[in-house]
């Protein structure tokens, strides 16, 4: 390493403040992708999808080889759904663009719906619910998990954090695929639209308190990382640095 | 009519108060930082109590100071250190100092005080807890610390001449907060210490500790030394004494990574102003507008900098200042309006802005509520169904500035700012000579503004900002700043940083004067040495009634 985030207390693991960790990532993004990238709504998705316990880091570990990959392919289906092709690369990646277009056709049409295909880590659209609640649309989504179960996340226009459930599937749905994401004026109007999906026998869920209590004691004590990541974080992250040389000294006053 | 365009009628122009030629003058006012914190500190039911000051003939050994707020309790842990002369730097790439300290929250066990004093010394290379607030160091001036010793220990106070020239005794070179090397985030300071919760109370209050100790020091110093010959340095004296501050580039980027919250600042600065020129113009407050005015011309005459440039701008809004007292002296205006117009028409940037700073401080009582308004929440949404025409009118309404500039030139876009592998320290690059452009911060807004724009004309004007960013993601940042300035009241600082021939130190300026910070001295156009809290009251004096006039500070009559 030849940045900065080498420090004592490293021989079982490093507990960085919030604030560190998100800098730390935003630098990892912006050695990735370059400056001008949003590299902090990616360091938010992260981060989100971190402290919700849907492994934001993992995930972001798993696609940095592959980052940054093509622009995946956008058309719209007959019925007017928006319709992404990830080309196997990482939902991380276009997570946040694909929100954009969902976000800015239900605020336009009143309902809009996503479905992404050919992509990795599909979890991530989880933030996206939690985004469109944000931005005053309720919205629900839907992935498969293995052995004929899936995940769904919902949350109400305005609600603190998203319900998480696993359900299985039953015959008929053993071939879905991709990601499904419907924004909408309310939970009842995707409900209405999609009542399979909330019908479907619950295995699990996360209740939203117990994540914002996750979040408040990592702000309270920090958050613990293994060395590794850490080091792993740190190497991305010291791609930003520019070699110093004399030259480069007299750039900072001397 | 936007909200934006109607305050642009009450407030002054935006394109006149985010000029960076015009930030680069501004002047402490009583909404600054460490007039905040001192007011606080003078006016509720704080104490700083000294609980440790374990030190060795030379100075060297431990300190801690407890402040009790009255809401919450706090410890400022001093390590005070021998520091080889050849090693003393002001440079953020330095590795040793005349001491380190924290301000840290929860009880101060052994166990956690041996672990402070294993990190608290190593500074970046350390780690604290998450009960840690602020993290410093501070190096001794050479010229005034032995020299006021050396007079203490004989019995003498110091010739103020000395004092005067320099202002301070030790120099702050880092004061960090908001969660570096495992302390504290910033949420977590609103939500556990709520009465350190304004813009940069904490590392205010943290300079203000570091000049007590350095007080302390320099008598316990000279009492080692000179026996019972000593004395203290007098409390006139002790109160002239400030804490130095040296301030590099690091600062610079935040004002543009913050862009919502520097709006605010000044925004908050212009509805002060707006409000003050509304009062009524009293015998009274006219009177005392000159006084604070001839007390502002001694201050200037009292600086004494190496930099000529500074020296030559001091003298000017010096001499500037002297003709507008002897001309409000004989034409007695009838209002402020008629005196700010007379120095808009007569006077440079530094001498209006230095006006616009006495007026506040004529009228500090009716603007105190204003300092609840200086914190905000950063937050920069993406407005996905704008579409590209609207987002393109946006542009040209409030990035008008960034279009007219001209980016053809050669020296245009020569410069970049990037971190060095040596502390992540933030330097410029000179584009056609050094390596490393591609690592460059985005720092750029303007030029980034008229790419994007560039970019948006030349597609369908019918289409979302959403379908565009899906396109083009490397805009999306810079469109989701743009959507959110321009709803906030001042929008972006209107400079081109990138141009050859940038000046950072007006940067510093603008964010250090918000922090109350005074006597600027220039060492290049990369870094300035400042003063903090010279003239302001001493932890002897809490309790003891508080004008809260400490500004201007010149010398005592002593």
């Amino acid at each position: 390493m030849t940045g900065v985030f080498r420090c004592g207390l490293m021989s079982s693991g490093v507990t960085l403040s919030l604030n560190e960790l998100r800098a730390l990532l935003r630098k990892a993004f912006e050695g990735i992708y370059g400056h001008d990238h949003d590299w902090n709504a990616l360091t938010d998705l992260v981060l989100w999808l971190e402290f919700h316990d849907l492994d934001g880091l993992k995930i972001f570990f798993d696609a940095e080889p592959g980052l940054p990959c093509d622009i995946p392919n956008l058309s719209e289906g007959d019925n007017g759904d928006i319709l992404i092709d990830g080309k196997g690369g990482s939902f991380l990646q276009f997570n946040v663009t694909s929100c954009d277009l969902l976000v800015s056709k239900a605020k336009t049409a009143g309902q809009a719906v996503l479905h992404v295909n050919n992509t990795k880590h599909v979890q991530v659209i989880t933030a996206s619910v939690a985004r469109c609640a944000s931005s005053g649309l309720a919205a629900a989504a839907w992935w498969p998990s293995e052995e004929n179960s899936a995940y769904i996340a919902f949350q109400e226009a305005g609600a603190r954090a998203p319900n998480l459930f696993r359900v299985s599937l039953p015959a008929g749905f053993e071939n879905y695929e991709g990601v499904t994401i419907i924004a909408a004026p309310s939970i009842k109007d995707i409900q209405t639209r999609y009542q399979d999906w909330f019908q479907f026998q619950k295995s699990g869920q996360t209740p939203s308190n117990e994540i914002e209590e996750r979040y408040q004691q990592h702000l309270d004590h920090g958050f613990a990382m293994s060395v590794d990541d850490y080091k792993r974080l740190c190497h991305y992250a010291d791609r930003v640095l520019v070699e110093a040389t004399e030259q480069s000294r007299r750039g900072a006053g001397e | 009519m936007s909200a934006f365009a109607s305050h642009s009628l009450k407030c002054r122009p935006v394109d006149t108060v985010m000029d960076l030629n015009r930030l680069g003058t501004l002047y402490p006012y009583p909404l600054s930082f460490m007039r905040c914190l001192v007011r606080q500190i003078m006016g509720g039911d704080w104490n700083i109590t000294r609980r440790k000051f374990e030190l060795d003939a030379n100075g060297f050994g431990e300190a801690v100071y407890e402040v009790d707020t009255g809401a919450g309790g706090y410890n400022f842990v001093v390590f005070s250190h021998y520091l080889d002369p050849d090693s003393r730097s002001d440079r953020v790439i330095a590795e040793a100092w005349d001491m380190t300290a924290t301000l840290c929250a929860g009880e101060l066990t052994q166990e956690r005080l041996q672990s402070l004093r294993d990190n608290v010394p190593l500074q970046e290379a350390g780690r604290v807890d998450s009960d840690c607030i602020v993290l410093t160091r501070a190096n001794k001036s050479a010229r005034n610390f032995s020299y006021v010793v050396e007079c203490l220990s004989r019995g003498e106070q110091p010739d103020l001449d000395v004092i005067a020239k320099v202002g301070y005794i030790f120099r702050t070179t880092a004061v960090y907060g908001s969660g570096k090397f495992g302390m504290a985030d910033w949420e977590k300071v609103c939500w556990r210490y709520p009465d350190l919760a304004s813009p940069f109370m904490a590392e205010m209050l943290v300079c203000f500790l570091i000049r007590q100790f350095s007080l302390e020091l320099t008598d316990w110093v000279a009492v080692q030394k000179g026996g019972d010959k000593a004395v203290p340095l007098s409390e006139d004296i002790k109160r002239y004494v400030g804490i130095g501050n040296a301030t590099g580039l690091g600062m610079a980027p935040y004002l543009i990574t913050h862009p919502r919250l520097i709006s605010n600042w000044i925004h908050i600065r212009e509805t002060a102003l707006r409000r003050v020129l509304k009062k009524e113009m009293t015998p009274a407050l006219f009177y005392e507008f000159l006084a604070t005015a001839q007390k502002a011309v001694q201050h200037l005459s009292e600086i004494d900098t190496d930099n000529e440039d500074q020296n030559t701008l001091n003298a000017t809004a010096r001499n500037q200042m002297s003709s507008l007292i002897s001309w409000a002296d004989a034409t007695q205006p009838e209002n402020w309006q008629t005196i700010l117009e007379y120095v808009a028409e007569t006077c440079a940037f530094e001498t209006q802005e230095l006006v616009n700073s006495i007026l506040l401080e004529v009228f500090r009582e009716d603007i105190y509520d204003l300092q609840s308004e200086l914190g905000t929440k950063e937050v920069y949404h993406l407005i996905p169904e704008m579409t590209l025409s609207e987002l393109k009118a946006l542009i040209e309404t409030h990035y008008d500035w960034a279009l007219a500039e001209d980016y053809s030139g050669k020296s245009c876009l020569d410069t970049f700012w990037y971190r060095s592998e040596e502390k992540q320290e933030p330097r410029l690059g000179r584009r056609s000579q050094e390596p490393g452009s591609e690592k460059e911060m985005l720092l750029g807004m303007g030029y980034a503004a008229k790419c994007c724009y560039d970019l948006i004309s030349k597609d369908n004007d019918r289409r979302s900002v959403a379908e565009f960013v899906f396109d083009h993601p490397k805009c999306r940042y810079i469109i989701r700043r743009m959507q959110t300035m321009a709803q906030s009241q001042c929008g972006e600082i209107r400079a081109n940083l990138l141009d050859a021939d940038v000046l950072p130190i007006q940067l510093l300026r603008c964010k250090l004067s918000f922090f109350g910070v005074g006597k600027f001295d220039p060492r290049s156009k990369l870094w300035v040495r400042n003063t903090m809290f010279q003239g302001a009251p001493l932890t002897t004096d809490i309790g003891a009634p508080f004008k809260d006039d400490w500004c201007f500070p010149v010398r005592p009559d002593v």
